[in-house]
């Protein structure tokens, strides 16, 4: 086989030198033509215009027009950056026009599926992607809030509105309970690393098993493969800059805190007559200090982009320099990050390609220096005016003021403001990678590639409290050092081959993958430094620590594809994991996938419809893990990280589990993907989600010494229909109007766990103040699990909780309301996960102008919003400012028997434990938001000309212009995630997003 | 490359052993011994999380003491110390779960560490067992008598389970209050034993601490006799009880330096790296530029340390908070029908000279009228309408010169577990010390019968250390209005003991009901010894895995 190849080469080489000799025989002549765009007929500047076979060729000028001496009988090759490029022959012609079309194939026609790419239409699974400009409209460092709203089934919730903050995303549901259900970010064929959004050629959001069981290990969460921009061969230089420029404000949404005279009468109802006098003298009527107003304000955004792409000879390059600063809104915070990328690849001979790329990030960022901030900037009572006299910052750290000896009315006696004067709480972090890549072709069908990452990064956090200011943990000021750094490495080697014969196509690889990562932290801190010196070196020693943790794991799969005339498809694949994450005996994992698809247009009896252009009919089955559950939970060790009078001491960790290995997802998906008129594209997938054999925390007594033991035991399942729908609606010479709507709705139910001593299957997943949600076998994951509130008594006020009366035998036999909150009884109240969310996307265009209108909604979750508890808690806190009832949802308090009320009546210290946990504090989370507006102008072509430039586009940008919803908070979008310190849908204080608005423009050279 | 990558996938944490590591190091029982110390002091991670303010030694201070009648919490909190203090509580609180947990996990590591040390290889092995003995039956100690009945109610009661051994396997159950409480009689037994040895300060058990302790928990037995004879025989062993005191001079700074006095029998030892700052015990007690400070000495406790302005346990250990000393104030204790406490009404007042006031409420001018009780002891009185539907009635009336209040309520912190080291916030507490092994004599002494003046003896010797003397001490023949000599002891051990966690065991184990009708966020009653809402609910964590049985009432 080999050998006969050898020949057909040599035959091959025989024949290309006859034609070039015979080439020789033509005249030459002045060939000469305008290039001109398919989509908007306007002319091309900047094309590469080659002879083909030579290395001869000019680019066309700012008319779009050239001219280069040709042989009649050449054949012209013309190939623009985002354009097909276009063979077209002279044939003895003085005039060669061109139209280029948009080369859709990077985009639509081929899918970058991590491993490999595929064509679109043949793709059997599940997926979606997002080009570079559907992708930045929202102006953030972050991917996941660019992607927020724009693929179905993708749920992605931006809890902090801390800038620099990364959002969380879900795919299709959350099925691990203690587990992290993070997708993996796969950058250029590897797992992880980093980029920059302005970089990113395309996103691709692989949604089932088809397509993530490659990845196999890591893949439960979903894949999100990120590919960046690469020069194409010939390309000319092209030079964009990018430049956008803003403000932002805090979107406070419902919430607002009440002013010095409102909440002195609403504290008049609460004390006796003689203790309000004595407690609340008049005079505090004079004073009124807005504290939410003073720990936020407006801030700046900006964002510069450079980049250069091209290519010289057999190399192509595209370098790029991205400069992004934000301030924060709440006070003291902001981010910045600079990020530099090198994308080269070259052809080292005919068959050896090398491609290296090196991107580096640097941020910074300052974060809330203290959790005392964000909670005094509400907390706080208007009648504590921070300065003194002289408009100087007091500091309070007792309930005398130090400046007139007056009182400090607010519970915690602290001045939150004069703290941030000093104290503050940074980070820097810097993370380097580089990628080095050899591809070898061997032969027209089999290649050889070794792909290799060396990443490494460190991230230095600061924190300060200096001693001038009060903090309740440190008198004496504090500052600490707490340096992460990590390295990795990995390597895929894969062995690729395909082969088209007839109508025949088959192609698979096989690939090994092995990586290493080694982490380190360091802790040092002191007190006792003069005042403004946060130096280590000028305190007294206070708390050391460090711990280094390795990890490492490989991976073998393969995959094969056959397909029938591009009419029938077949994929497999398996992937075989070991990680050292788990127990010798159950380190390594099996992930099969297939999937089948069938593309029913290209059959006789749709060919030539006029209603259906395309229809493809898509299954796929697999399996994929996960191993998210950090490092030695396996292992029954004794921690040395404690101390008794200072000497080192041992305590027992956790419970050995020798047969700890992973949690699996069985994932089966039915789509289908139709276009219809030409001018609509809808895709619909149906799933099921099995995880099963849970990384679960399954709780054992306390009296064990031991809270849980990390056991696979569990399932839970999501099912899930998704809807993308694509329609050009309106496309004339000057007006188009694009819209992309996409929904999802999914079903998560928990379908098996370890049964408790009562009987039932559940376990609870809580917070240390009490919240609690319980995941049990036939409802959601994540369920509320509280008593029931069931109003207000009219007739004297009272709190009143639903009581669940049972019989001897435990069964209930009725619900009565009481209002002792000990008699209340937990229960199931509701869904911190949405029945459905999505986006809608409308661009409008109209000659040079474009509007793109994009929002996004979720729908039918439950948030618990426990700020309430001292903000909403009818007289418990006298210390704490109340939460305004005047908010739009009709609240109201109880004043005089008879009144149905939303509050209870007010009492001093609370009435009845009536801000104790409850449904009380649960709302309703859905919204609909208007996420981007951006209004853009291309300025005319022509106008251009004459500064040499190709194109400039000018745009104004505005990100959560609007949110429509019925949470009483400042913002709907809370976490997704269940961890050590939070549940999904628990507020509590959350640094609020923000609405931007922002300038920019777009030139490229 | 693919050599690079020989498959050994076996790691190691860099900051733990494995237990087979572990049992190769010498020093192995040091390691975990010491371990067993810190988990008393240290915030634990528990399911997942890390609440700062949940350590041991802070939750053993705090459930003990918040429900008694010595502390006043000056208002609502989220911290739910709050429902101890009220009796509200619940099983599924996090302070109820931390401290059930922590103990047996204490509990348990002591178990094994007692297993693998074999009696007699060495003086400082079995020092080490013996300081295990000891931690376990401290820990089974409080929580026998946090979350089951008193051992004076019946040995039959529910207890708590009990784990003798490493393997905490098998069937669940409680062992009764007798069970529990003679496994503690025999550990104490064996720790007294092995422990001859001392290993540093006082944050180490030793054969001192095992037998204060056990004089203790045989007071809590009933078993008179031999407290009277542990003390007097094994610990005292002829010196005079008030050589082991703390001596008068320097007993104001006794708390900040437990570790090193020779009062202290054993405590649990804190050094700056523990600070805890706003976790402290301290913390909810004062506020001096660190600290909550929300929870007060309260009014009946007050009253009964001004019956002797002189004692240096208030003068040293209680910090009234003065607005401005100049004026006088009155305060009482009004009505609130919904939620079931008092809040004060506080009003300027003016002294007319003779001890009463003249103040004027609801447009009213009121005076106070003066009380002598059986002990001579004044109080003041007004007759006032407080609003609960009864019209003007005498209630009692506090005045004081103008202080400050947190809500109504007025400021009186705790000094005890503060400023070691000059930290307001750091203490080493002593859990044990002489001058409550003498009190557990004093009780027995009053008990026992014919044992009076020695009862009385020991009060005069703890009274004397106080600062008082001549007719501020107790006698047969002036017994300053009390009838009865267990009485005199009993106050006495809440006038030394105050916030040391013993007041609410020594009230209910003697049978008493405890009259908490003072200002605070308490609800306004007189509890019964019998009241079932005394003991703690076994946490939810607990019964919802092992199915034990959960205490009545819950």
């Amino acid at each position: 086989m080999k050998k006969n190849m050898m020949r057909l080469k040599k035959v091959q080489f025989i024949c290309l030198c006859f034609l070039c000799f015979s080439i020789e025989t033509f005249a030459q002549s002045i060939v000469k033509g305008t290039i001109i765009s398919a989509e908007d007929k306007q002319p091309l500047p900047g094309v590469s215009v080659l002879i083909k076979g030579t290395s001869k060729g000019t680019v066309s000028d700012i008319n779009g027009q050239y001219s280069i001496e040709a042989q009649q009988n050449a054949v012209l090759r013309f190939s623009f950056i985002g354009c097909k490029t276009v063979e077209e022959p002279v044939n003895i012609r003085k005039t060669v026009d061109v139209m280029m079309a948009a080369d859709i194939k990077n985009i639509d026609e081929f899918v970058v599926m991590g491993y490999s790419s595929q064509k679109k239409a043949e793709v059997a699974s599940s997926v979606v992607t997002i080009s570079a400009d559907a992708l930045t409209d929202v102006t953030t460092s972050d991917i996941g809030n660019m992607l927020q709203g724009k693929v179905a089934g993708v749920l992605i919730a931006n809890a902090s509105g801390q800038p620099g903050n990364a959002a969380e995303i879900r795919i299709r549901g959350t099925g691990s309970i203690n587990a992290e259900a993070d997708p993996l970010y796969v950058v250029d064929g590897i797992p992880g690393g980093t980029f920059n959004p302005n970089d990113v050629e395309t996103v691709t959001i692989l949604k089932d098993a088809g397509a993530t069981a490659l990845y196999g290990a890591a893949a439960t969460g979903g894949v999100v493969v990120v590919t960046t921009k690469q020069a194409g061969k010939d390309q000319p230089t092209s030079v964009s800059l990018k430049t956008s420029i803003g403000t932002k404000t805090a979107l406070f949404g419902r919430m607002k805190m009440m002013g010095s005279e409102e909440l002195y009468y609403t504290q008049k109802d609460i004390y006796s007559k003689t203790l309000f006098k004595m407690m609340r003298p008049a005079t505090l009527l004079e004073k009124d200090f807005d504290w939410t107003n003073a720990a936020f304000s407006s801030g700046k955004v900006q964002d510069y982009y450079l980049s250069v792409s091209g290519s010289k000879g057999n190399t192509g390059y595209v370098a790029s320099l991205d400069c992004y600063n934000e301030d924060g809104t709440l006070i003291n915070t902001n981010f910045e990050k600079i990020s530099a990328r090198l994308n080269l690849n070259t052809e080292l001979t005919k068959d050896l390609d090398m491609a290296i790329r090196v991107s580096y990030n640097n941020s910074n960022d300052q974060t809330v220096s203290s959790w005392m901030t964000l909670e005094d900037a509400y907390k706080t009572l208007p009648w504590d005016i921070p300065y003194d006299a002289n408009g100087n910052l007091v500091r309070i750290d007792s309930s005398t003021r130090p400046d007139d000896q007056s009182d400090w009315y607010s519970q915690d006696k602290r001045n939150m403001l004069h703290s941030e004067q000093y104290n503050y709480a940074k980070s820097k972090s810097n993370q380097t990678a580089i990628d080095f890549k050899l591809n070898w072709q061997m032969n027209d069908w089999l290649s050889l590639s070794t792909t290799n990452r060396f990443d490494q990064g460190v991230t230095k956090y600061v924190t300060f409290i200096d001693p001038r200011s009060y903090n309740p943990s440190y008198a004496k000021g504090y500052s600490s050092n707490q340096v992460s750094d990590w390295w990795s490495y990995q390597t895929t080697e894969m062995l690729k081959a395909g082969k088209s014969f007839d109508q025949h196509s088959i192609n698979g690889f096989l690939g090994y993958e092995y990586s290493y990562n080694l982490s380190s932290y360091t802790l040092a801190s002191g007190t006792g430094m003069p005042n403004g010196m946060s130096a280590l070196n000028t305190c007294v020693p206070y708390e050391i620590g460090g711990n280094e943790v390795p990890g490492a794991s490989w991976s073998a799969f393969a995959q094969a594809q056959y397909s029938y005339a591009s009419k029938y498809m077949f994929t497999a694949s398996f992937r075989s994991d070991a990680s050292s994450a788990f127990a010798p005996k159950k380190r390594v994992g099996y992930f099969p996938s297939s999937s089948v698809a069938w593309v029913a247009s290209k059959e006789d009896f749709l060919a030539g419809n006029d209603v259906i252009s395309f229809l493809k009919l898509r299954a796929s089955y697999g399996v994929t893990g996960n191993s998210n559950i950090g490092s030695f939970e396996y292992l029954s060790s004794y921690a040395l990280t404690s101390k008794y009078e200072d000497v080192v001491a041992a305590t027992p960790t956790r419970l050995a589990n020798a047969y700890l290995g992973w949690e699996s997802a069985y994932m089966t998906n039915f789509g289908v993907d139709v276009n219809l008129w030409k001018n609509l594209e809808l895709n619909i997938d149906l799933y099921n989600i099995d995880n099963k054999d849970l990384l679960l925390n399954v709780p054992v007594a306390p009296n064990t010494g031991f809270f849980d033991i990390k056991q696979n035991i569990g399932c839970v399942r999501n099912q899930g229909v998704e809807l993308q729908l694509t329609s050009t609606n309106i496309k004339t010479k000057n007006f188009g109007w694009n819209t992309s709507f996409n929904i999802a709705f999914n079903r998560n139910e928990v379908t098996d766990l370890p049964t408790r001593d009562d009987g039932e299957k559940y376990v609870f997943l809580e917070t240390s103040d009490g919240h609690r949600q319980i995941a049990k076998v036939g409802q959601n994951i994540y369920t509320w699990y509280m008593p029931k509130w069931l109003g207000v008594d009219p007739a004297n006020g009272d709190p009143l909780w639903e009581n669940i009366i049972y019989d001897a035998n435990g069964k209930e036999v009725s619900r009565e309301s009481t209002n002792d909150y000990t008699q209340a009884d937990q229960q199931s109240v509701g869904e911190a996960t949405p029945l459905f969310s999505g986006g809608f996307i409308n661009t409008l265009t109209y000659k040079n102008f474009s509007l793109n209108i994009n929002s996004n909604f979720v729908y039918g979750n439950k948030l618990y919003n426990a700020g309430r508890e001292s903000l909403d808690a009818d007289g418990a806190y006298l210390g704490y400012n109340m939460l305004s009832l005047d908010n739009g949802l009709g609240w109201n308090r109880w004043k005089t028997a008879g009144d149905v009320a939303t509050h209870p009546k007010l009492v001093m210290n609370g009435n009845k434990a009536s801000n104790s946990i409850s449904s009380r504090y649960l709302e309703d989370g859905s919204y609909l938001r208007i996420r981007n507006v951006t209004l853009g102008y291309q300025l005319p072509k022509n106008w251009m000309k004459s500064i040499k430039i190709q194109s400039c586009k000018i745009y104004v940008t505005a990100d959560n212009l609007l949110t429509l919803t019925k949470f009483s908070g400042m913002d709907p979008e809370v976490t997704l995630t269940h961890s050590d310190y939070q549940l999904a849908g628990l507020y509590d204080y959350n640094y609020p997003v923000s609405r931007q608005i922002l300038v920019g423009f777009e030139i490229k050279l | 490359m693919m050599l690079m990558t020989a498959c050994n996938l076996d790691y190691f944490p860099s900051d733990a052993m494995t237990p087979d590591q572990l049992k190769s190091d010498p020093s192995s029982a040091t390691y975990l011994t010491d371990g067993n110390y810190s988990m008393l002091k240290d915030v634990l991670e528990y399911k997942g999380t890390v609440n700062t303010n949940y350590t041991y030694v802070r939750q053993l201070y705090q459930l003990t003491e918040f429900q008694s009648d010595n502390v006043s919490l000056s208002g609502r909190t989220s911290d739910p110390l709050y429902e101890a203090n009220c009796y509200k509580n619940n099983s599924t609180l996090g302070n109820l779960a931390y401290f059930w947990w922590c103990s047996y996990r204490i509990i348990n590591s002591a178990n094994s560490v007692i297993e693998t040390i074999t009696d007699g290889v060495s003086t400082t092995s079995d020092q080490l067992k013996g300081e295990n003995y000891f931690l376990r039956a401290f820990c089974y100690f409080n929580l026998v008598n946090l979350y089951a009945k008193p051992y004076a109610l019946g040995r039959d009661n529910e207890g708590v389970i009990l784990h003798t051994t490493s393997d905490t396997s098998g069937e669940k159950k409680r062992a009764t209050v007798g069970e529990v409480y003679d496994q503690i009689v025999s550990d104490l037994k064996q720790a007294i034993v092995l422990m001859n040895s001392s290993r540093g300060d006082a944050g180490y058990a030793s054969k001192a601490a095992a037998q204060g302790l056990l004089s203790r928990v045989y007071l809590f037995m009933e078993e008179n006799q031999k407290v009277i004879d542990l003390v007097t025989n094994d610990m005292l062993a002829g010196a005079d009880p008030s050589s082991k005191l703390e001596p008068t001079a320097s007993f104001p700074q006794y708390y900040a330096n437990t570790r090193t006095s020779g009062e202290t029998l054993w405590c649990i030892a804190q050094n700056a790296s523990d600070d805890r700052a706003q976790g402290s015990i301290g913390s909810m007690y004062l506020n001096d530029v660190q600290g909550w400070g929300e929870v007060y000495s309260s009014d009946p406790l007050n009253d009964l340390y001004e019956r002797y302005p002189n004692d240096l346990r208030y003068t040293s250990f209680i910090w009234p908070q003065y607005k401005d000393e100049t004026k006088w104030v009155v305060r009482f204790p009004v009505y609130n029908a919904a939620d079931d406490c008092r809040a004060n009404e506080i009003i300027v007042a003016t002294p007319k000279g003779d001890g009463n006031y003249t103040f004027t409420y609801n447009g009213k001018t009121l005076s106070t009228e003066t009380r002598l009780d059986a002990g001579n002891y004044k109080t003041l009185w007004a007759k006032i309408d407080i609003g609960d539907g009864n019209g003007e009635q005498y209630v009692q009336v506090r005045a004081t010169k103008q202080i400050k209040d947190r809500f109504s309520f007025p400021i009186y912190y705790v000094k005890k577990f503060s400023y070691q080291e000059g930290n307001p916030m750091l203490c080493s507490p002593a859990v044990i010390r002489w001058g409550e092994v003498i009190l557990n004599r004093a009780e027995a002494y009053a008990k026992i019968g014919g044992k009076n003046a020695e009862a009385l003896n020991d009060v005069n010797t703890i009274r004397t250390r106080a600062g008082l003397s001549g007719s501020e001490l107790f006698s047969a023949s002036n017994m300053h209005g009390y009838s009865s000599v267990l009485d005199v002891v009993l106050d006495e051990r809440r006038l030394e003991l105050s916030f040391e966690g013993l007041r609410t065991f020594d009230v209910y184990r003697n049978k008493r009901n405890l009259d908490r009708q003072f200002a605070g966020v308490q609800p306004w009653e007189i509890i019964k010894y019998t009241d079932n809402k005394i003991q703690y609910p076994i946490p939810l964590d607990e019964i919802s895995v092992s199915g034990i049985s959960q205490n009545l009432g819950y």
